[in-house]
């Protein structure tokens, strides 16, 4: 909202979708990261191959994903969370069977959840992320999508990626 | 009716019955509140902390579930924030602890913890615990200033809302009463000066109950005007009538022997004046009043009317300080008991000298005349008695001859003569001689007889004749006149036995309307008075100087006629006469004689008698008379006389004459006869038949119809019983030869 509002130049990291919320943003053609929604979970017994089997589990969330809301919308034992960490810490605590996560955070908290067992569901949901800018900003906008993609293409995105996903 | 200094006044009764009475309802009212605010607020604290962990508890058990320790922060935040709670903790028991606000505990905490529970696989798992921490100090303190405000606001309606009562009770009510009651209270006074000074847009505003009762008021006042009118005009009316009645006003303390009120009445009428008389002692002295002729008996039978509380009426005789004596109707009516300090007498006076007086002199006249007529009557049989002794004695000397029969007859009809005088001073007293009024000059008379009154009063009596020059005239009997004098005269020389003074006084008098009472009428009178400085007489002898037969002289010195005949005398002449005498300081008898205008003196009456001799014989003469001796007599000295007498005993008898002799030339008559007739009406009928014949009358009594008020009739001849023989020739000659 701050983008759109111009108070903020732009922002990174949202679905392409978000252009159609907020008129003011303008979305940079180039992705910078695709994104997997899948789900955590530490029982061995758990098997989610289609959206459908996440129905045996409880399951949770973080409120305000549209991919979860929309996933878990009819689900009779979803629970929605404020935080990532809650959402880990529930995982851990067995309070959840499964945690819906995107899956480089979901590394993340196991390692400071000491979290060795933790699993990835086999059903997941990719989605390529993009950067917007403030309409007032939309000369850029051809030039950054230029940069970007080169970016891609020489590899510097990647090894700057790299280096924040492996931390 | 008074108002009593101690009855509240109505502002500070309505103060008392309404403001303080609530000022202290609302102060309960306030404790009241406060107390059950104190209690209701730890109460609704409780509730509402439960209510808080209740609602919030789901909330934090969900989070605690989640692990949202964000979340829990924030919502503990907020219920503090809130304002119920002072802290919160949620705990897990374990490392989870949030902690919001202060959880400290004191005695003035209320703390509530509830489990946070969730069901897991079918079984209850405890999450952990969520404490919730609240003072109920604050709660108090807000509760009680929220109830102090309450009060507050409370007390500033209701005292608004009394002053506006107030307010409005004082105008529509309290100031028409304090109106109403000042003019009640000046209703006291005058009520004319008290109407109820009430605007008009007091009336307006007053209650309808305030108007009528103010309008009941005036009503009332105007009927009290209107009475104290009718009373101020009867008690106006009533001391004007005291006034003409002179009617006297007062009280007397018994005990004090005072009068501690009067009027200027009775003041006056005990020659005081009212600050003197309050002032005086009733016991009597020199300087005060003296009731007299008091008895003891008189006194007890009062005392006991006082005693019963019954008023007593009667007449005292009093005696002022000038000397003067008075006699006065007083009513004493007693107020109180008999013997009591406050013993008083009411006290009502009238002087009644005047009419006691006018009673006396009524009661005296009454006497006299009673008197008088028995005198009359008496005078007059004596005088027929006489007149045959006489009458025959004069025929006796006429027919018989001899010195030793004319000494003896002599000296019988000189007491016959004697007799005579007495019976005419009794004719005199009883008014009921014959008189022959004519005009005269009282003051020549006087001066006529002054000679023959020297002789009488001698040589060591001084007396003096004071007359006027220009005298007026009265009618009356000279020689009745005379006498009187000569009679009034020898009185006052015997009253003088060593000698004195004597005043014979003529004057020119006038009785005015305040001199004149039932025995004298005002007009103009001539006043002969008779003044001697001789012994006088008191009072009782000089009430009864003129009855007959009463004399202070030695027996054998006065017959007690003289006086009586000068009052008979004065009376039958239209007089009056009155005698003031004071013991050894003198007597003064005034005779008052009626004036006569437009006339002029008779001249001085001439004997016209004749000698008897016989140059009427043989005329006629009718006699008349109805006692038989007296006829025969005067019958038989008739025929002495050479007269031809007719006999008759009545005017009946007399008329049977009629026809029956020859016209007589005179007709004698006595005035009393028996029969339907008397002599007048006798003389009359027969004067019918013969008008020629003359008329003379015999009597020895006035009270007849030839005489008007005692009075002869103009031309009327009258023979004055007894009467000489020489009186009657003539008497007879005279009228003959007219």
């Amino acid at each position: 909202m701050n983008a759109n509002n111009g108070l903020h130049d732009g922002d990174a990291a949202r679905i392409r979708s978000s252009g159609e919320i907020y008129p003011n943003l303008r979305v940079l053609d180039p992705k910078i990261i695709d994104v997997d929604f899948v789900g955590l979970y530490l029982d061995p017994d758990v098997s989610v191959k289609t959206p459908v089997d996440f129905a045996d589990y409880s399951v949770g969330y973080i409120r305000g994903w549209n991919v979860a809301e929309n996933l878990f919308k009819a689900h009779p034992n979803a629970i929605a969370v404020n935080h990532t960490d809650s959402l880990l810490r529930m995982l851990n605590e067995n309070r959840i069977d499964i945690a819906f996560l995107t899956r480089e955070p979901g590394n993340y908290f196991a390692d400071k959840f000491n979290m060795t067992d933790l699993k990835f569901t086999g059903f997941y949901i990719r989605r390529s992320l993009h950067l917007f800018l403030n309409i007032k900003h939309v000369g850029l906008l051809p030039k950054l999508e230029v940069l970007l993609t080169q970016m891609h293409d020489d590899g510097t995105y990647d090894l700057i990626m790299t280096d924040y996903l492996t931390r | 009716m008074t108002m009593q200094n101690s009855q509240p006044r109505l502002k500070s009764t309505v103060i008392k019955s309404v403001i303080i009475p609530m000022a202290l309802l609302v102060l309960m009212a306030s404790i009241g509140v406060i107390y059950v605010t104190d209690r209701l607020s730890s109460v609704h604290i409780e509730n509402r902390v439960n209510s808080l962990a209740k609602s919030g508890g789901s909330q934090i058990e969900e989070l605690l579930w989640q692990y949202d320790e964000t979340a829990i922060t924030q919502l503990l935040t907020n219920f503090i924030a809130s304002g119920v709670l002072k802290g919160a903790q949620v705990s897990d028991g374990f490392d989870l602890n949030i902690e919001a606000g202060d959880v400290g505990v004191d005695d003035k905490s209320l703390i509530v913890t509830i489990p946070l529970l969730r069901e897991v696989d079918g079984a209850a798992t405890i999450l952990g615990s969520f404490m919730l921490v609240a003072s109920t100090q604050a709660a108090k303190t807000f509760a009680r200033i929220n109830a102090i405000g309450l009060i507050v606001v409370s007390s500033v309606t209701i005292f608004l809302t009394t002053l506006a009562i107030f307010v409005l009770l004082n105008r529509r009510v309290m100031q028409p009463m304090l109106k109403i009651e000042r003019s009640m209270v000046r209703l006291t006074g005058d009520p004319r000066a008290a109407d109820i000074d009430i605007s008009s847009q007091t009336t307006r505003e007053m209650t309808r109950e305030l108007g009528a009762m103010v309008a009941a008021i005036r009503n009332m006042r105007e009927s009290l005007v209107q009475s104290q009118s009718q009373v101020l005009e009867t008690q106006k009316r009533l001391k004007h009538a005291a006034e003409i009645a002179r009617l006297g006003y007062g009280t007397i303390s018994m005990p004090l022997m005072k009068f501690t009120q009067c009027d200027a009445n009775l003041a006056a009428m005990l020659e005081f004046d009212v600050p003197e008389l309050l002032e005086l002692a009733l016991l009597g002295g020199p300087d005060s009043f003296q009731v007299i002729g008091q008895t003891t008996e008189m006194q007890n039978a009062r005392r006991l009317s006082f005693q019963k509380g019954e008023s007593v009426t009667d007449i005292f005789k009093v005696k002022l300080r000038n000397g003067d004596l008075r006699d006065y109707r007083v009513i004493l009516e007693p107020l109180g008991e008999w013997g009591a300090a406050d013993f008083e007498l009411n006290v009502v006076m009238l002087d009644v000298t005047e009419l006691r007086r006018s009673e006396d002199r009524a009661h005296q006249a009454e006497k006299l005349q009673t008197v008088g007529k028995l005198t009359g009557g008496v005078a007059h049989d004596f005088n027929n008695i006489l007149a045959i002794i006489s009458g025959n004695l004069e025929l006796i000397q006429v027919l018989c001859t001899g010195d030793e029969i004319t000494v003896m007859t002599d000296a019988a009809l000189d007491a016959v003569g004697r007799s005579a005088r007495v019976t005419q001073q009794l004719l005199a007293f009883a008014r009921k001689q014959p008189l022959s009024p004519v005009p005269l000059d009282p003051s020549q008379l006087v001066l006529d007889l002054k000679p023959m009154l020297a002789i009488s009063v001698g040589a060591n009596i001084d007396l003096d004749v004071v007359t006027q020059e220009t005298q007026w005239l009265t009618e009356v009997d000279p020689t009745q006149l005379e006498a009187s004098i000569l009679n009034l005269v020898v009185n006052a020389r015997d009253a003088m036995p060593d000698g004195g003074k004597l005043t014979v006084a003529v004057a020119n008098t006038e009785i005015d309307q305040d001199d004149a009472h039932a025995e004298i009428t005002e007009g103009q009178y001539v006043c002969i008075s008779v003044t001697d400085n001789g012994t006088g007489m008191s009072p009782e002898t000089a009430a009864k100087v003129f009855e007959p037969f009463f004399t202070t002289k030695a027996v054998g010195k006065g017959t007690g006629l003289g006086l009586s005949m000068v009052f008979g005398f004065t009376k039958q002449s239209g007089g009056y006469a009155k005698v003031l005498s004071e013991e050894s300081v003198g007597t003064i008898i005034r005779l008052y004689l009626p004036r006569v205008s437009n006339a002029t003196p008779a001249p001085q009456a001439t004997d016209q008698r004749h000698k008897l001799t016989d140059q009427d014989a043989g005329r006629r003469i009718v006699l008349i008379e109805d006692e038989e001796a007296l006829l025969a007599l005067y019958s038989a000295q008739l025929k002495t006389l050479g007269y031809i007498v007719d006999c008759a005993q009545s005017g009946a008898d007399a008329l049977a004459l009629v026809g029956e002799i020859p016209v007589p030339d005179l007709i004698l008559t006595d005035v009393i006869l028996p029969g339907k007739m008397n002599g007048k009406q006798a003389a009359d009928a027969l004067s019918a038949h013969y008008p020629s014949a003359r008329v003379v009358y015999m009597s020895g009594y006035t009270e007849n119809t030839v005489f008007r008020d005692g009075q002869l009739d103009a031309g009327t001849l009258m023979l004055q019983k007894p009467f000489t023989l020489a009186n009657l020739a003539t008497t007879l000659r005279s009228v003959l030869a007219s």
